[in-house]
This record gives structure tokens, C-alpha cells and sequence, in this order.
């Protein structure tokens, strides 16, 4: 049994100062194994938070990361070639253990389930089905793991089963129509060939908890 | 293991037609049924699995203990997983993040000690309604600690590395811990747990399938091997031993708590603590907190400390503490120490001789045994290396199991002893006599000898019948004063002048007198004449040859205890302070002796007239002396011999041959000494070497008594060689275990035969001396011990100013002619009282106790010396003070011994003045015929010697 936390979409400090305190306090160290985050933490300080929570942590770069995104690598022009030093203090990169350059996706897999994580602003329209049962299906994987779109999803589709998290702490969506953001995020429980998905909901300042379970059919991923 | 395999197996055991509950445990041990058999159906047996062997009623048996394992799967493991899945209440409750109010935060350390992990455990049951999240999260950390030390169960075998043998482990190790929340899960009983599913295992045997017509054994057999119920029979056998074992890893004070009700509920061990509360050093209060630490404290300081003292001992010196390696022993139940054969079969024997494991402490004990000569020959590192790491490779387990159930029923020091010489037996040793290791050329022993002596080692024999506190202090001081490497030294001297004399005394016996030799030498008469010198030239080697003290366990017969005083009891220290004194005088008594036939040596061999060497005699060929025809002569070889036989006599009292110094041989020396004084003889034969050794012996002198108080430089001058060091130790050895003899007042030393039947016969020939210690009444005594207390000031000494009641008659009477130094009898006596009661009256002779020698040794006051004449005479008047003590008798006869004794002839000076030391011994001598002469003392060697200088420093 593993208890996996997808959160993303957090846009710390852009658009929240921090995440909601009732999240905060259901999230401790120590029982969750693993965090898949779907990008957009933004900054390096939340990115630290969530490494408290679960060391294993597999993060992909969101479309606002700052923190996991190739740095532009500043080399002295070749004018000043001639110079012993180079003339250019560029501040140190990261080390590449700490905030290694995230990849833009992401596969892990738990037993016989494979979950791919994605930003989901490289799939248009923003939150389709079709569009992200194409991406499933490339990336061969059970589970799906996007955001982007600020809105909690669950759901299964041809035998796959998708989760959109939402942003853990509600912020703003730049896509027209989404309206008032509520914050969420999902923890699954995966174990054997069965995910059971716990949605932690903000609504009216209280925690609300659902359960949605998806069990993989063998049947149905050998006839792809 | 297939059917028919199993089925052998299986009636290996059951067609045994004597077979019952008894002789299947002791097929254990004895012939190793479990390994030939089947071992999971023996260990069910012992563990009373099956509490009968009436195979109908194991089916039943079977199915209600696996049922109840089923039932703890279902409820430990099963259902709160089912709880989680089914959702069922509130999600908001029951779900993974939901907060923890209702469990507790326990911290529980986990493992051996220095590892511990500190993990959440929901304890006891949920109240209302509880997140079973929360329960899955704590026993999800249990899970891990116990997989992570399952997954490195026995490394080197495969079996334990399947990954499902390993999730067995944890689900019986994690149901375990669930049932036990006291102890929870420890490290260490998944080591316990491995091997016991390991043979469950082996001996599993997969149902047929279809097949029906199976007799009703091979039925029963098929249930109880069947390997789909591995796992519950694994458990129930695991469960069984931690009935036992579980004490081992309880930690906190409750749980120590009802373990101690549960100990007290065994009588035998309550008492032994009870009897061993005061000797046992308390532990600490965090070592009564965890019952295994108690437990290796009992082993350690009850059990081992019974059966072996030494061994505790050591271990205690060295502080090795028992829970250092006993908790690994206990807990993993000897798991580290034994590989995996070998720990089966040490578990067969424990499981069938005692089910609850209280075998285990006498195991422990036995192994200690195995190594325990190796452990007393080690330091610190190398014992504890030796018990982390116990040497198995020669171990035979089921004799480790035979000797812990001897100890078991046995638990004394001669059980102990008797497992030592088993062991010995078993390494193809001669079994030893007691506790001690075997003598061993290892470069430890000599250390430890000297750490360890004998006769004060706890748990000797010699200690043991040293029951006599005073014994025991006397013995501890004169093992100090005798650790002094001078007074080996003179003891050393004096010994082998005395063996050379000795050899001597009894060729010329053989050949003057006709008496028989004692050692059986046929040399010649000759060979008397070379030799005398030579020998005393190496003394040491000579001395090396001293044969051994008579063992104490011979009990010696008093001689003539009919004429003597009965000796009185050793209890308090009045009479303890007179026995010395009474050694002392008779000590003194046989200085006098010594002197005495030294001077008749002196005259007789070295003659004054006779100093140069024949020109003709060859020096490289010893000459013969041509026998004297003259009567002269043979008077002067009679008195030779007399002398000889005086010092042979002093001799064998000092080696204890001899138990009591006979006072007739002194007198008749004395008056030989006397009647040759008188005829002065003039010609002497004299060998070259003898003039050599002559001309040696006086430059002693010389330097000796420029300085009275540097004989030290003297023996740094002269050091001796490497060998006499070590003979010098067993020297001081064996003066102690004389010593203990004495002190219990009935101990002496062996007695020798023929020196004894010469002894009695000079007694028939002179009786006249004896009535004068016969009539030494108890007061009389007193009054000697006293005399000798002040012996440094001696009332002949005239210059004295110190001796108010000082007698009439001066040291130069005494020393001078023969005739004329005879004082009346009743002078003597007066003087002798009046100089005790001088003694009495006040300490104005104590600051000659501060002239006393090096070494605390006594040397003579200078009044003494100045009365004296030459340098010989610094201890002369220790003459007339043995005479003194003596009581009336023989007064000619002392007093033409003190004109001798001033004539101060060159070997006379080496031994009554070659350093104040000999001389002191001397006077010791004179002590031991005193204490001899009250009959209760035996003047065992050099010993006396130490008794004395101890009471003199003790009563100053």
C-alpha cells in the first residue's frame, strides 16, 4: 500500500502567499511515501515544504516553474575571449541533486500501475478527454496526472483513469470560464492493481474529503 | 520432503514401543532423534505443542491452533484493511490524512541497546470510533522495522532470503507484536523466529490431492506437516518459546514489575538471591528496569560466582560486564554464537530438557566453562573478544546441554570443578585437581601468577581452611614482608649453607659415627673436605635442589606431645602474640645452634695455625686429608660432626621436616664446643680452595661490617643469578602455605622419619634439658614473650644506661672465659625477670627500636656494639639473651659458647655478622626453639622468621 500526494498549481508567490493552514495541518510527515506534483509550485521555498512531506518527490515543470527550469547558461562572449576570467559573475546554478531541471513529464510506477504526471498546458483544449487519452495512451500509463486547469477531475476513460488535482491552494486560473477556484488536491492509495483517490476539498474554509477508486482491468489494457 | 520420506521419519519416532513424553526429550541429547527425524514434530512436542503423544488428538490440536492464528490474521492483519477500503462512516474521519488525536505517541526503543527506533504504536483497544488509518500507520512503522531486520535474517542462508519467507516472518513477528503490546516487537526475535519456521519448513509436506485412502497415520502426519499451514505452526511454535524468552526483551518498569512477581513465584531462585543480597553488588536502577540485564546479573554474580570464584573474579577485575554479551546469548537464545546446525541442535537439548528455558542460565554458565581457562589467561580486549565472539568451532552442543543440566543440579564450586575436568577430559588433557588453570607456557601465566597468589586467591584450598581472621592477617603481612627481595635473599643463603651441611653431616655420620644416611650418599669422607667450600660458593644452585615443603594436607605427628604443653587455642591475640614469641625464642635458640657449629667449622676446618696452603698440594686436585690417627684428631672429627649434625638438625626444623627443634642436640654442641675450647687444636688440613673461599668470605666481612646498615649494597653488588629469582618466588610460596598451617595452630608440616626417630633418640640420651620446658608454666610464657619484645636491649649489655635494673654481670663476663663467666643460676634468672619487669615499667627501651635494620630487620643496638668485641660481634648478645630465655640449664655450657662467639673467627663473622640481616635471622632461630619448646609450634623453615619481624614492628 502506498499513499501517493498529487498537488500542484500551488503559483506560490505569484498569486497565493502559501498554501491553506488546513492543508497544512493534514499535511505531515510521515505518512505519505510519495509526492507527484503536476508543476507550477513556482518557487524554490515550496518546493522545500513539499520535500518535508515526502522525500520521494518527482515534480514536472509547469509553465510558471521557476525553480526545476533549465537556467540560460551565461558564457563570456567571444570578444572578451582573450580575458583569464570572465568578466560576467553569473550567480552559481543550482546543484543538480537539489533542483535537477524538471522534466516536462514524468512516469512512475507502483506495481502493476503506471501513473504519467504532466503539466497539461502542452495539451490543447486544456483539460480535454480525447486529447489526454491520446497523451495516456502515448505515454502508455494507467494513471494520468495533470493541472493546469485549476479544477479538480476524476474520472476514468477507456480504462484509464485520469485525475486532474486542481491547485492546492486556489489560485487564480488565467483560462476564461473557470471562475472561483477551489482549492483541492488528491492523495492516492494504491495498491495492487486498485487506486482508491482521496479528494481533500476547501470548501467554506472546511476539509471535505471523497474517495474515488479505480481498479485496472486487465482485459481492457491488453487489447491496446 | 516428500510423503514417503516423512512417513520413515515419522515412524523412526512413533514405533519406538518404550516411547513416551520422557525418553523422546532425552533422545535429544542422546541420540539426536531431532536430527534424524523429524524435528518440527519433536519441537512440538517439547514445547507441549502437543501436550501428549497420542497422535488421535493432534488433528484437533492442529486445526484449533491454526484456527486461532487464522482468526489473529483476520483481525490484525485482514480487517482494518478492509475497514480502510470499505470507507465505511465518515470519510472525513476515516481517511488517510485525517489527524491523529486518538493515538498515543509512545516511543518504544527496539533493539539490542544502542539501536533503537522510536515508532507509533496505537495501544490498546479504540475507543468509539477510531481512524483505522491511524492504526494502519502505526503498525505500517512496526511492519518496517521488522522488515528491515527480517530481510537480514542469517544472511548466508538462501532460504531467508525469499522474499515470501521473509513476508511470513513479518506477518507472524507483526501478529506477535500485536498480541504482546508490552514487549511490541523486538530486534532479536526474528532470529528466534528463523530457525523455528526454518524447520517447520523442512519438514512440511504438501497434501496429495485426491488421495483418499490414507491410513489414519499418514492422515495425522499429512495434518501436521501440512505445508500450507507452515505459517500457523511456525507461530505457534514461536509463540511457545517466547513464553519463555519474551521476559528477555521486556524493557519498562511494569512489565519488570510483573516479571518480578513471576521470578518470586520460583522458590529456589528467590532463596539463592536472598542469600547472595549482601554480597552482590545492587544494580543500577536502569539495569532493574530490564529483566535480561537481571538476568545476566544473577548468572553472573550468583550463579557463576558459586560455581566458579576465580573465573568471577577475573571477569571482575577486568569489569567485563555479563550483559555485555549475555543479552545477546539470552535473546537470541545463543542465534550468533552457534551456526545453524549446531544452534538446532542446542536448541534440541534445551527445548527437551526444559521447556520454560531456565536452562538457558546453566548454558550460559557451561559456555563460560568451555572458554574459561582462555578467559583467565586474558586481558580486557582479548576476554570480551572471546565472549562476542564465542569459539564454537570444538563445541559440541548437546555436551553444553549435558553440562547445563549438571550444573543445573549441581550448581556448587565442585560442579564447576567437575565441568572443568570434564572439559579437560574432552580436550585430551589430564584433568585437573581444582580450580586453578593448568599450567600453560603461555606468556600470560607468569603475569598472572603474580597477580593471583595462591594461598590468597578466594576459593583455594588453602583459603579455605584459613578460616582464622588472624591467620588470615598474619599471612597477608608475612607474604609482604617476605615479598621483600632481601629476605628471600638470606632465606635462600641459609638454606643452602644448611643443604650443604646437611650432605656433609651425613657422610661423616655414615663414616665417624655409623649412623645412616639420611639422603643415601656414598661419597667419601673426602669428599667432605672439597666440597663444604665450593658449595657455600653456590649457594644458590644448591638451593635451587631444597626439596618442596611437605603438602599441609599430611597431618604430622607431635613429637612427644605427652611431655609437652598442650598447645592452646589459636583464638585470641594474647595467645597469638605469645605463640610468636615462643617462635621467636626458638628461633633464636637455633641461631645460637647455628653459630655454635659454625665456630666448630671454624675452628676445626679453618684453624688459626693452619691459614697456608700446603706448598705441595696440587690445586687443581682436591687434597685429601690423611686420616688422623691421633685421638686428638678423631675427637676433633666427632666434634665436627656434632656440629654438622646441629646444623642439619636447624636445618630440617627450618624446612620443616623436623617439627620441633630439639634442644639436646644444641647442649650437646654447646658442650663439644666447650671441651674443644679448651684443647685448642693446632693443625688443620686445608685445601687450596678452602683458603680461597676463606680469604672471600672475610673480604664479606670486611665490607659488611664497616657499614652495619649497607648490606644492601652488598646484595646489589652481588646480584643473584636469573634462576635464584624464580626459585625465590615459590620460596615465599610455599613459607606461606607453612605459615597457614601454623596459624591454625593444628597444621604442620609432613615429618621425617628418620630425623624424627634421631630426634626422639637424642632425647633418650640427654632428658636432662627437656624438664626445663616442661616446667615453663603459662605465666612463664608471658613472661618470654615479653623478654623478647624487648630483645634489642639486652641486659648484658653494661654500657647500657638505659636498663635501670640492669644485672651485675657484663657482656665481657659472658664473652670471656668459661670459667669465669658462669653466673649463678638464680642471677639469671633474677636478671632475666628484672629485665622484663624493666621492660614493663616504662618504654625507655623502644628507641632501640629505631636502630632496628634495614628492612625491618633487627640490627644491634650501639651500646651493644660497643661492648662487643670485633666486628663479629655485632650480634652477640643475642647469645645471652637465648640463654636467658632459656631458663636455667646449661649455664657452663652457655658461657664457654660465648667465649667461642668471641674469638671472632672469620666464618663465625660471616654468619653471626655477615650483614645484620643473617644475624637477625639468626635470632629468629632462637625464637622458633622457644615457641619449639612449649611444644606447639612447628618451626617451619624461614617462616618464623617473618612472624617475628612482624610482631616486632606490630608491638613498637
Amino acid at each position: 500500500m502506498v499513499l501517493v500526494l498529487v498537488i500542484g498549481d500551488l503559483h506560490i508567490p505569484h498569486r497565493v502567499h502559501d498554501l491553506p493552514l488546513k492543508f497544512k495541518k493534514l499535511l505531515v510527515p510521515g505518512k505519505i511515501q510519495q509526492i507527484l506534483s503536476t508543476g507550477n509550485i513556482t518557487d524554490k521555498e515550496t518546493y522545500d515544504y513539499l520535500r518535508t512531506i515526502a522525500g520521494d518527490i518527482h515534480v514536472v515543470r509547469g509553465d510558471y516553474d521557476e525553480v526545476g527550469s533549465p537556467l540560460p547558461t551565461i558564457t563570456t562572449p567571444p570578444f572578451l575571449s582573450f580575458l583569464p576570467f570572465s568578466p560576467i559573475h553569473a550567480p552559481p546554478p543550482p546543484t543538480p541533486t537539489q533542483y535537477p531541471s524538471w522534466p516536462l513529464s514524468k512516469i512512475v510506477t507502483h506495481g502493476a500501475i503506471r501513473v504519467g504526471v504532466l503539466h497539461g498546458h502542452q495539451v490543447v483544449p486544456w483539460g480535454d478527454v480525447e486529447s489526454l487519452s491520446i497523451v495516456a495512451r502515448q505515454m502508455d500509463v494507467d494513471v494520468l496526472l495533470t493541472g493546469h486547469t485549476h479544477r479538480f477531475e476524476a474520472f476514468e476513460n477507456e480504462g484509464k483513469f485520469f485525475i486532474n488535482p486542481g491547485s492546492a491552494t486556489g489560485a487564480y486560473s488565467g483560462i476564461p470560464g473557470t471562475g472561483d477556484v477551489i482549492p483541492s488536491f488528491v492523495l492516492m492509495d494504491i495498491q495492487g492493481n486498485v487506486v482508491v483517490t482521496y479528494v481533500y476539498q476547501l470548501v467554506d474554509n472546511e476539509v471535505k474529503v471523497e474517495k474515488v477508486e479505480f481498479k485496472k482491468s486487465y482485459a481492457a489494457s491488453k487489447v491496446l | 520432503m516428500d510423503l514417503h520420506e516423512a512417513r520413515q521419519k515419522w515412524d523412526l519416532i512413533f514405533n519406538d514401543p518404550l516411547l513416551s513424553l520422557t525418553s523422546l526429550r532425552q533422545k535429544a541429547v542422546a541420540t539426536n532423534i531431532c536430527r534424524t527425524t523429524l524435528r518440527s514434530v519433536c519441537w512440538k512436542v517439547y514445547l507441549t505443542y502437543f501436550p501428549s503423544l497420542e497422535t488421535s488428538t493432534w488433528p484437533l490440536i492442529l486445526q484449533k491452533e491454526r484456527q486461532h492464528y487464522s482468526n489473529l490474521v483476520y483481525k490484525y492483519i485482514t480487517n482494518p484493511t478492509e475497514q480502510m477500503a470499505k470507507g465505511g462512516g465518515d470519510l472525513s474521519v476515516n481517511n488517510p490524512l485525517a489527524s491523529n488525536d486518538d493515538v498515543r505517541c509512545c516511543h518504544v526503543s527496539v533493539g539490542r541497546g544502542e539501536e533503537s527506533y522510536g515508532f507509533l504504536v496505537g495501544r490498546g483497544e479504540p475507543k468509539g470510533h477510531m481512524n483505522p488509518w491511524q492504526q494502519y500507520f502505526a503498525d505500517s512503522e512496526i511492519r518496517k522495522v521488522i522488515r528491515q531486520d527480517v530481510e537480514r535474517t542469517f544472511p548466508d542462508i538462501d532460504y531467508f532470503r525469499d522474499s515470501r519467507v521473509q513476508q511470513r516472518m513479518v506477518d507472524i513477528l507483526f501478529i506477535y507484536c500485536k498480541m504482546n503490546q508490552d514487549v511490541s516487537y523486538r530486534q532479536g526475535m526474528h532470529e528466534l523466529l528463523a530457525p523455528v519456521l526454518l524447520v517447520v519448513d523442512q519438514d512440511s509436506v504438501e497434501l496429495v490431492e485426491g488421495a483418499t485412502d490414507l491410513d489414519p497415520t499418514t492422515d495425522v502426519l499429512l495434518q501436521t506437516l501440512d505445508r500450507a499451514h507452515v505459517e500457523h505452526d511456525a507461530f505457534s511454535l514461536f509463540t511457545q518459546v517466547m513464553k519463555s524468552a519474551k521476559t528477555w526483551y521486556e524493557f519498562n518498569d511494569e512489565v519488570f514489575n510483573s516479571s518480578r512477581q513471576r521470578k518470586q513465584a520460583r522458590p529456589n531462585v528467590a532463596d539463592e538471591s536472598r542469600m547472595f543480597a549482601s554480597r552482590e553488588p545492587t544494580p543500577t536502577e536502569a539495569a532493574k528496569l530490564n529483566p535480561v540485564v537481571m538476568e545476566c546479573h544473577r548468572i553472573h554474580h550468583e550463579f557463576l560466582r558459586t560455581v566458579d570464584p576465580q573465573l568471577y573474579g577475573h571477569l571482575e577485575r577486568l569489569g567485563i560486564e555479563p550483559q555485555l554479551y549475555g543479552i545477546r546469548w539470552l535473546r537470541l537464545l545463543f542465534g550468533r554464537e552457534f551456526d545453524m546446525d549446531s544452534l538446532l541442535k542446542l536448541w534440541d537439548g534445551m527445548f527437551a530438557e526444559d521447556a520454560t528455558l531456565k536452562i538457558v542460565d546453566y548454558v550460559c554458565l557451561s559456555m563460560l566453562f568451555g572458554i574459561r581457562d582462555d578467559l583467565l589467561q586474558d586481558d580486557y580486549s582479548s576476554c570480551l573478544g572471546l565472549l562476542m565472539h564465542y569459539p564454537t568451532a570444538h563445541v559440541n552442543p548437546h555436551t553444553l546441554i549435558e553440562q547445563a543440566v549438571y550444573l543445573r543440579d549441581h550448581l556448587s564450586q565442585e560442579g564447576g570443578v567437575q565441568i572443568m575436568r570434564q572439559n579437560d577430559v574432552r580436550a585430551g588433557r589430564v584433568p585437573r585437581e581444582h580450580g586453578a588453570p593448568p599450567p600453560s607456557p603461555s606468556r600470560h601465566a607468569g603475569e598472572y601468577n603474580h597477580q593471583h597468589h595462591p594461598s590468597i586467591e578466594a576459593g583455594t584450598d588453602n583459603l579455605a581452611r584459613m578460616t582464622k581472621p588472624a591467620a588470615e592477617g598474619f599471612a597477608k603481612m608475612t607474604k609482604e614482608v617476605m615479598k621483600s627481595p632481601q629476605v628471600r635473599e638470606i632465606n635462600k643463603a641459609i638454606a643452602g649453607v644448611m643443604d650443604e651441611v646437611k650432605k656433609n653431616v651425613s657422610i661423616l655420620g655414615e663414616n665417624v659415627l655409623g649412623r645412616p644416611s639420611v639422603d643415601g650418599t656414598q661419597s667419601g669422607p673426602q669428599k667432605i673436605r672439597s666440597e663444604f667450600p665450593s658449595g657455600f660458593d653456590r649457594l644458590s644452585i644448591t638451593s635451587t635442589n631444597l626439596p618442596p615443603p611437605p603438602p599441609l594436607a599430611q597431618a604430622p605427628t607431635p613429637h612427644s606431645p605427652s611431655s609437652r604443653i598442650p598447645p592452646p587455642p589459636f583464638s585470641d591475640p594474647a595467645t597469638f602474640h605469645q605463640d610468636v614469641a615462643r617462635l621467636r625464642d626458638v628461633n633464636r635458640q637455633m641461631g645460637v645452634l647455628v653459630e655454635k657449629c659454625v665456630e666448630v667449622f671454624e675452628r676445626e676446618v679453618f684453624g688459626a695455625g693452619v691459614s697456608i696452603p700446603s706448598p705441595t698440594s696440587d690445586a687443581e686436585q682436591p687434597v685429601v686429608p690423611a686420616p688422623a690417627p691421633s685421638p686428638s684428631d678423631t675427637v676433633k672429627e666427632a666434634a665436627l660432626v656434632l656440629a654438622l649434625v646441629g646444623l642439619k638438625h636447624v636445618r630440617d626444623v627450618l624446612q620443616g621436616k623436623t617439627v620441633d627443634f630439639d634442644q639436646d642436640i644444641m647442649d650437646q654442641i654447646v658442650s663439644e664446643a666447650a671441651s674443644h675450647r679448651r684443647v685448642q687444636p693446632q693443625t688443620q688440613h686445608q685445601t687450596q680452595t678452602q683458603l680461597q673461599t676463606q680469604t672471600q668470605l672475610q673480604t664479606q666481612t670486611q665490607h659488611q661490617t664497616q657499614t652495619q646498615h649497607q648490606t644492601q649494597t652488598q646484595y646489589q653488588t652481588q646480584p643473584p643469578p636469573e634462576r635464584e629469582k624464580e626459585r625465590e618466588w615459590e620460596f615465599v610460596e610455599s613459607d606461606e602455605v607453612a605459615l597457614v598451617g601454623t596459624g591454625n595452630g593444628g597444621m604442620r608440616g609432613g615429618l621425617d622419619e628418620s630425623i624424627l626417630d634421631k630426634v626422639e633418640r637424642a632425647d633418650v640420651m640427654e632428658p636432662t634439658t627437656t624438664p626445663s620446658f616442661q616446667e615453663n608454666p603459662a605465666p612463664a610464657v608471658k613472661e618470654s614473650t615479653r623478654s623478647t619484645k624487648s630483645l634489642p636491649t639486652s641486659p648484658s649489655s653494661s654500657s647500657s644506661p638505659r636498663t635501670p635494673t640492669k644485672p651485675p654481670v657484663t657482656i665481657d663476663d659472658i664473652l670471656s672465659d668459661p670459667s669465669l663467666a658462669s653466673p649463678p643460676k638464680s642471677a639469671i634468672s633474677a636478671n632475666k625477670y628484672s629485665w622484663i619487669l624493666g621492660t614493663e615499667e616504662g618504654a625507655s627501651h623502644r628507641p632501640s627500636s629505631n636502630k632496628e635494620g634495614l628492612f625491618g630487620l633487627r640490627s644491634p643496638p650501639p651500646d651493644r656494639m660497643a661492648a662487643s668485641t670485633g666486628n663479629i660481634a655485632e650480634g652477640r648478645p643475642h647469645i645471652p639473651r637465648a640463654h636467658s630465655t632459656n631458663t636455667s640449664s646449661a649455664t657452663n655450657r652457655r658461657s664457654s659458647f660465648g667465649n667461642h662467639a668471641a674469638r671472632g673467627d672469620p666464618i663465625l663473622g660471616i654468619v653471626g655478622g655477615s650483614g645484620t640481616d643473617i644475624l637477625a635471622v639468626a635470632g629468629d632461630v632462637g625464637h622458633t626453639l622457644v615457641r619449639q619448646g612449649s611444644g606447639e609450634v612447628d618451626p617451619l623453615d624461614a617462616a618464623n622468621a617473618d612472624k617475628r619481624r612482624y610482631v616486632d614492628e606490630y608491638d613498637y
